[in-house]
């Protein structure tokens, strides 16, 4: 997963109450209204990473994810004067909330650049939470208004937020390629001849249909990039690209999958592929270590038959 | 045309008839009734597109399928003739009278060979609501591919209790903590019916494979579509609860609804060593992947179950493993999962209920 993802899936996990991650905004009454929304402000659009929201009292929480220490001062200022009405007015606002219901911008960042990134609110005059995460941890902190409550989350286990959202449009090809090479296996297994990149990349980012037509040829672009790599690597004799042209969207070739082997033959075909790609994306790959197997005494052929069991 | 209960009727003979003579009725070789769970992925989820996955696959199999009834088939080869019930097009029952090991070959050759069909995969608290008198057990827990290591104290055990109170001795060892973690139920055998209605001994086993050993083949029928029944809304279930489904807002945005599926192993284990052996795309998990050490002992893997060709993404720490299932995703993969988890890992192995 990209990292720089990881405060986007905290808001999500925090706002799912499925016992993955903590689930404080949840126990709090907040509910995803939508990510990668488009919002209007007095002071202009902002795209959210995140919109929660919750009833009685309203209000609604708009989430911008930040990886690094750095934010953008025109940003920020968009997202600090933004309120119901301008929401309602680019049809943002979730239809339940009251038409007044308070909007607060909320940054959501890793632990270690809190400090950093409380600062330079501060030095922008702009009173606004601020949600830290780390591995294992999340803290919510600062000015909230009715209905917003602060908290810390400090417990085993130590594990970062799922990953429902893995990659997006801006994320570095090392992390696209591990998802494709999934989708490429998936399509081995099912022994589909082709895959279709465009059909790739919207099950690899879920949010393909929102964007743009530029990001969507910047990310068609990387996954060419990806499968042309493979292609000559790892997967060279097993994939080809054919890049399209006008008329033919780019794809996959699928020459070769461990799928057409005889059954005992198949797993050892799909762990030597593993291995291969596992050199290709610069992990360690291979087979558990050997073991003293424990012996059963049906491995003794005592000569007890058991005719009833299935 | 055959009915169904003239089907049924056939098979309580043959269960009642000695093996080798001839054929019950013209049909079904005497002889125990073995019947297999297959889930299967029909393009069109009704009696056609049923009709249309059986064929291909017998193809393939080189079986020659022949319609006896409404949804019922017969498969022939030169070794025997099975029998597919596709009343219902997802979950399919298949029947044999001939030796298990020959079902069981063909079975596994099926969805080896076809991504669209699965066998069942049922977690211990479904097993054990099989219908009727439970008299027997068995655990045949193995961990040797997921645990190994000489430190483990018990990583492969096998227990087959036959009495009137198998679940006193489930009981028994699930509050020894050395043996806690090994109480996977792998088969339970039941006397199912009563005097009214008739009696049967059927024998159920983790991955959808039943047994029915003597009396009416009817009440045991009955018996397995109930089981069937359960786990087909367990199967459901997962998928309405488990799937992570985006949808595009009106305008712009896009909502993301889904739970993630927790799995909580009742105990610590080598990470390392479980997802070194988890991911070597051979049964019975058939998970392939390419693993990522992200920290300290977590683990993640964007997974291609095997069985299906569906995409997955596992995330482990000592203690848990986090599933998100994709909006393709079918339900039986997270069955699967669990069931052989409870297997080859820890009895204990659970979802967790938020």
């Amino acid at each position: 997963m990209d990292p720089r993802l990881l405060p986007l899936n905290a808001v999500l996990a925090l706002a799912h109450e499925d016992g993955a991650w903590f689930h404080e905004l949840a126990d709090q009454g907040f509910r995803l209204h939508s990510i990668e929304l488009k919002v209007q402000s007095s002071a202009g659009i902002v795209v959210a990473d995140a919109v929660l929201y919750r009833l009685d009292p309203d209000l609604v929480l708009l989430c911008e994810g930040k990886s690094g220490r750095n934010l953008e001062e025109e940003q920020a200022k968009k997202y600090a004067v933004a309120d119901a009405a301008a929401l309602r007015r680019g049809g943002s606002l979730p239809v339940d909330v009251a038409q007044d219901a308070p909007v607060t911008p909320l940054y959501v960042v890793m632990n270690d650049v809190r400090a950093d990134v409380e600062a330079a609110l501060q030095g922008w005059g702009i009173e606004t939470p601020v949600l830290s995460i780390d591995r294992g941890f999340a803290r919510l902190d600062g000015p909230c208004p009715d209905g917003l409550e602060q908290f810390v989350c400090d417990e085993p286990p130590r594990t970062w937020p799922p990953g429902r959202i893995r990659v997006d449009h801006q994320s570095p090809v090392e992390e696209v390629a591990e998802l494709l090479v999934q989708q490429i296996s998936a399509a081995q297994a099912q022994r589909q001849p082709v895959l279709d990149l465009g059909e790739a990349a919207s099950r690899i980012y879920r949010a393909w249909p929102q964007l743009s037509q530029s990001g969507r040829r910047d990310f068609l672009r990387k996954l060419k990039a990806c499968a042309r790599h493979l292609a000559g690597g790892s997967l060279k004799g097993v994939i080809r690209l054919d890049p399209g042209s006008n008329n033919v969207p780019p794809r996959i070739l699928i020459e070769r999958t461990p799928a057409d082997r005889d059954t005992r033959g198949m797993p050892q075909a799909w762990q030597g592929q593993a291995r291969r790609v596992a050199a290709d994306l610069g992990r360690a790959g291979g087979s558990p270590p050997e073991e003293d197997v424990q012996l059963s005494l049906d491995d003794f052929d005592l000569g007890e038959a058991d005719e009833a069991d299935p | 045309m055959l009915d169904r209960q003239d089907f049924l009727n056939s098979l309580t003979k043959a269960v009642g008839t000695a093996p080798g003579g001839e054929l019950v009725d013209g049909l079904v070789a005497p002889g125990t009734v073995k019947t297999r769970l297959l889930e299967a992925h029909p393009d069109e989820m009704s009696p056609d597109g049923a009709q249309a996955l059986l064929e291909t696959t017998a193809v393939r199999l080189n079986l020659k399928p022949r319609q006896l009834g409404d949804e019922l088939w017969a498969l022939a080869s030169a070794e025997q003739t099975m029998f597919v019930d596709t009343l219902n097009p997802r979950f399919w029952q298949l029947h044999a009278t001939g030796p298990a090991d020959e079902v069981n070959r063909v079975v596994r050759k099926a969805v080896a060979t076809e991504p669209r069909l699965d066998t069942g995969w049922l977690p211990k608290t479904l097993l054990r609501k099989l219908d009727g008198h439970h008299h027997h057990l068995r655990m045949a827990f193995d961990a040797d591919d997921l645990l190994g290591g000489r430190d483990q104290a018990v990583r492969r055990t096998r227990v087959r209790f036959e009495g009137e109170a198998p679940d006193g001795l489930l009981a028994l060892l699930g509050s020894d903590p050395t043996y806690a973690g090994t109480t996977s139920v792998t088969a339970v055998g039941s006397r199912v019916g009563d005097a009214t209605v008739g009696m049967a001994q059927l024998v159920a086993d983790y991955r959808g494979a039943f047994v029915t050993a003597a009396g009416d083949f009817e009440v045991a029928a009955n018996a397995i579509w109930r089981l069937v029944d359960q786990y087909e809304q367990f199967v459901r279930g997962l998928e309405a609860r488990y799937r992570v489904v985006y949808e595009p807002l009106d305008g712009e945005g896009l909502t993301l609804d889904g739970d993630v599926a927790v799995l909580d192993f009742g105990r610590e284990v080598d990470v390392e060593r479980l997802v070194a052996g988890l991911f070597l795309a051979k049964e019975p998990f058939r998970l392939w992947a390419v693993p990522r050490q992200v920290d300290d002992e977590v683990w993640t893997a964007d997974a291609v179950d095997l069985h299906v060709g569906q995409p997955l993404r596992l995330e482990f720490s000592p203690t848990q493993l986090r599933v998100i299932l994709e909006p393709e995703t079918c339900g039986n993969t997270l069955a699967r999962l669990l069931t052989n988890l409870q297997q080859h890992l820890d009895a204990r192995t659970g979802l967790i209920a938020a």
